[in-house]
């Protein structure tokens, strides 16, 4: 059957399981069964040539990772295949003649093995499929009725799975399910293993609600497949990986790392801002404000400000923290600890170590910021201020490959058009806010803006000029005060 | 002059077959000696007196340290250095030691070991027994125990006694020195008299208790402009204007209180402390200047140069509109419940800087005080040791009390700009008090005075010496002006 953009469909008839609540006679707890219900199911068949293979990937095949299992070596040791189809990527997945399998083992890692309950390891299911009426028959009679008896959850989880098929594609034979795009990363805890893994979701982790990326654990390092030699240093083991079109591959870690690590560094700052001396003090407002100024990206201003917290030094006069403190603690054994106290906070904090571990995570952030892939970004100069806000809406610089594609892809046009205007020397706008609709400009050397992609009945000037006036004077308010140190240079 | 005190005192006693310590509270006379002393002995320093019209039970007269006598000023007398203020004629003691409140002399609180108890008559005192054998009837048994604590309560009233003296058929009493107070509230601003010293131990169960951040204190000599601020004072705030205070005469020589470091200090710690919960959010000049104020303050208790200039970097920032940010900030409605009220609270810690300042700036020290004049930079520490400059004379006179010595030369020598005093405590206890300056001669000296008349140590000599090297260099490239101009205020 024919279905949009000429595409074919495959139909597929599934069973799938879904729980009937029912109360007993007599009962006052719930009780559930299992039952089973059939739906069609319509799937897109997609050309080969529609979808191009990009890139192939192989996790090593005892991985445990969820999502790294989806990345794993075929049975057959070759490598999974990733297709580009749509402005989405697909990660190969079993062939399509299993998805209507009978047999429960066979279809567990599929996306179908959430449509049934799980099955022991001889394929058998732990309880009996029943049908609603079974489920009636067995628990009343006509003198004992059920109290309670809910049979339309089928309904809906048939319409849940409705939408994880939307996810799946067919090509030659073998299904696809949609992935984010798949990228190398370390993980934080046991060995230090490089697997693929999806890319976090570029909205939610900064800003938005509470997600499923955001269960992810810091300090990560994460690059782009085609940027997996970068961070090879880290890793004890990398996966077997080949990418066929770089420019599907475009993710910028360096970037996502840095932001995430940066944050978290001032947030540490920051619950122990009382007792750092003024340097430090002075280190974390520089690092606040360039932080705020570049939105998610590393500008040469933040990487001063990181710069500048790895060489903050300790508290030049220990001794005199220390004999405040004593003096002000007062004796007897009732007077236990009185945080309020600024200099028993500060004594607190030298006797843990001061600003050692801040130093040496700054200096952490910065190793993995000068490991990034430097043809990713554009040669581009950042000033002081590199950003605008006003309205709600920010307008930034874009300064890599990789942001550049996320907000091209997010608008709906091609990345190409972005990266071409900045491989022509000008330099990418990007204007957005949340639940606003972004929108992408180039600014050329002379100074004239040119609209790449813009909201419905969005202005130019209102949206970019503000920025590119800055960027044309190349200083902002706060500049001098930054540059009158000018003893920090990384 | 001897005297019969009627005054209750305590007795412990056992039951038989009890264990547990038991009180019971009689009642006794008691005698104690009263100096008197010679008019001629005893000048007049001022004749003030604070006055309440209505005398309501808040404000009985008794409560007041320097309250009228039938509604006139009475006259304050120095004696030895301490201040004497006229209660009443003798020939009323007889009558006044019955008087239940404060207008008796001998009523009042006592500390005795740990516990606080009180001496002088009571209202029950009438009915309360005299002697062992009363209380055993009382309670129909023969005690285990007993042991009468009369004496410490003799002793406590003899000591009590010793505070007051008999001049021309008047009955004075010890005080420390009067100041002008404007206690300061939403409703109205009161002129009022404090002793300058919060330690008469007789009244701080009293009213004459003041919380530092509400009252800015003036010297007797400063009433006129004691007045004029307080008038200013409620006029801007739309409060009511009340003087209760009368200052007839005053002799400058008998003045050495200043209260405007005091107030300036009051609210430099509780603008420090409400700004605290902030500094994340501050820019960077305003958080250099609350980082500064926090130094300077923990490292010194008091306000000194560096803090009264980070005072003043505070206040022209605020001017300039620095807290917006940090106050948009904390009023995000649903997020941040009471942000606004807490906004309200910087406002107003605020315009008391500007105030504590005003008055900071309008001082007149006379002498009085050299902050200014001297080093003006906080405490230095080495180990438990720390070296402090002595910057006022009643910090003098304190000493010279504490040291059994006369210090009025050093502290003359020092207000005068001659030199420097400096302070060394050891252990929480001033032991050493060194002079760094030019003598008579202009040659330069150092003086030192230690409380047990021995040589002082060595260390402490290298303390004090190091604090004055390194103020005075810390003067001579004053950083902090260096700041200002650099943030172009």
């Amino acid at each position: 059957m024919a279905v949009q953009g000429g595409l074919s469909a495959v139909k597929l008839d599934i069973e799938y399981h879904y729980q009937i609540v029912f109360i007993p006679y007599r009962h006052q707890n719930e009780r559930r069964e299992t039952g089973a219900a059939h739906m069609t199911l319509d799937i897109r068949e997609v050309n080969p040539e529609d979808a191009p293979v990009v890139m192939k990937v192989g996790n090593p095949r005892d991985t445990k990772d969820e999502h790294g299992r989806r990345y794993m070596l075929k049975e057959d040791g070759s490598l999974r295949e990733i297709r580009f189809f749509d402005g989405n990527y697909f990660v190969e997945s079993v062939p399509a003649s299993t998805l209507v399998s009978d047999n429960p083992k066979d279809i567990a890692n599929t996306f179908f093995g959430r449509a049934k309950v799980r099955a022991s390891e001889d394929g058998l299911y732990p309880t009996r499929i029943m049908t609603g009426a079974e489920v009636v028959r067995k628990n009343s009679t006509a003198a004992t009725p059920l109290r309670k008896f809910v049979d339309d959850k089928g309904e809906a989880k048939g319409e849940e799975l409705r939408k994880f098929s939307r996810n799946l594609i067919i090509v030659d034979g073998t299904t696809f399910e949609f992935t984010p795009e798949p990228i190398v990363k370390i993980g934080r805890y046991g060995e230090p293993e490089a697997l693929v893994m999806p890319r976090p979701h570029p909205k939610e982790k900064h800003g938005g609600s509470y997600g499923f990326y955001d269960l992810e654990y810091g300090d990560n390092k994460r690059a782009a497949l085609k940027h997996a030699d970068s961070i090879r240093g880290f890793a004890a083991s990398m996966p077997a990986v080949e990418v066929l079109d770089p420019s599907r591959s475009t993710f910028d870690g360096a970037s996502y790392d840095t932001v995430e690590a940066c944050e978290s560094l001032m947030s540490t700052l920051r619950s122990s801002i009382k007792s750092l001396h003024w340097e430090a003090l002075e280190a974390f407002y520089m690092l606040r404000d360039a932080f705020r100024d570049s939105g998610k990206r590393v500008t040469p201003r933040l990487v001063d400000a990181l710069y500048r917290v790895s060489t903050v030094s300790d508290e030049a006069d220990p001794a005199t923290v220390e004999a405040v403190c004593d003096r002000l603690t007062p004796t007897g054994h009732w007077t236990g600890h009185r945080p309020d106290r600024i200099y028993q906070a500060k004594a607190e904090y030298l006797k843990h170590g001061g600003v050692r571990w801040v130093r040496e995570t700054a200096a952490e952030i910065l190793d993995r910021w000068s490991l990034r892939p430097a043809e990713a970004y554009f040669d581009v100069d950042v000033p002081n201020v590199s950003s605008v806000s006003s309205n709600g809406r920010t307008a930034s610089l874009v300064l890599s490959e990789g942001q550049a594609t996320d907000a091209a892809i997010e608008m709906g046009i091609d990345p190409g058009e972005v990266l071409d205007a900045a491989a022509n020397g000008n330099r990418i706008l990007l204007s957005e806010g949340r639940h606003l609709e972004p929108a992408l400009a180039a600014l050329d050397p002379d100074g004239t803006i040119w609209p790449i992609s813009l909201p419905e009945g969005g202005d130019v000037d209102k949206l970019f000029g503000a920025l590119a006036t800055a960027l044309q004077d190349d200083c902002g308010e706060e500049q001098d005060m930054i540059l009158s140190d000018g003893e920090f240079m990384p | 002059m001897k005297l019969e005190i009627p005054s209750t005192y305590v007795s412990e006693f056992v039951r038989p077959k009890k264990r547990s310590v038991e009180k019971a509270v009689m009642q006794s006379k008691f005698e104690v000696d009263i100096r008197e002393i010679d008019p001629a002995d005893a000048p007049v320093a001022h004749v003030l007196g604070e006055a309440w019209p209505d005398e309501s039970e808040a404000y009985q007269p008794g409560y007041l340290p320097f309250g009228m006598v039938d509604g006139k000023p009475v006259e304050v007398r120095v004696v030895d250095g301490s201040y004497w203020v006229r209660r009443l004629p003798v020939e009323e003691l007889g009558e006044a030691v019955y008087s239940v409140d404060l207008s008796n002399p001998f009523n009042g609180w006592y500390k005795i070991g740990d516990e606080h108890v009180s001496a002088g008559w009571r209202q029950s005192s009438p009915d309360l027994p005299t002697t062992r054998e009363e209380v055993e009837a009382s309670e129909d048994t023969e005690m285990r125990k007993w042991e009468s604590k009369r004496h410490v309560t003799a002793a406590e009233l003899a000591r009590r006694a010793e505070s007051l003296v008999v001049i021309d058929g008047w009955l004075y009493e010890k005080v420390a020195e009067p100041a002008v107070t404007l206690v300061m509230d939403s409703e109205q601003v009161q002129v009022r008299l404090t002793e300058a010293v919060n330690g008469g131990e007789r009244f701080s169960k009293g009213k004459s208790e003041y919380d530092p951040s509400r009252c800015l204190r003036f010297g007797v000599d400063e009433t006129d402009r004691a007045i004029a601020m307080g008038e200013d004072i409620a006029r801007r705030s739309g409060a009511a204007f009340v003087n209760r205070v009368v200052v007839e005469s005053h002799s400058p020589w008998q003045v050495r209180f200043r209260g405007e470091q005091e107030y300036l200090t009051a609210i430099a710690w509780k603008t420090m402390r409400d700004m605290t919960e902030e500094i994340s959010e501050m820019d960077i000049p305003f958080g250099k200047a609350w980082h500064d104020l926090m130094t300077a303050l923990y490292e010194h208790d008091a306000v000194t140069m560096p803090a009264v200039d980070a005072l003043r970097r505070m206040a022209a920032l605020a001017e300039a509109g620095s807290l917006e940010k940090v106050k948009a900030a904390r009023f995000n409605g649903y997020l941040n419940p009471g942000g606004d009220s807490r906004n309200a609270v910087l406002d107003f810690r605020m315009k008391e800087v500007k105030l504590a300042l005003e008055a900071w700036d309008t001082r007149d020290p006379q002498g009085i005080e050299w902050l200014e004049q001297g080093l003006g930079d906080v405490a230095m520490y080495k180990g438990k040791a720390r070296a402090f400059e002595v910057t006022s004379l009643m910090e003098a006179d304190a000493l010279s009390a504490a040291f059994g010595r006369d210090l009025a030369d050093m502290a003359t020598a020092a207000s005068a700009g001659r030199g420097y005093m400096v302070a060394v405590e050891d252990g929480r206890v001033i032991r050493t008090v060194c002079f760094v300056g030019e003598g008579e001669d202009g040659q330069s000296v150092m003086e030192s005075v230690t409380s047990h008349g021995a040589e002082p140590p060595r260390e402490h000599l290298d303390l004090a010496l190091g604090f004055v090297v390194r103020a005075m260099s810390r003067k001579q490239a004053p950083e902090a002006d260096l700041e200002l101009a650099q943030f172009g205020i």
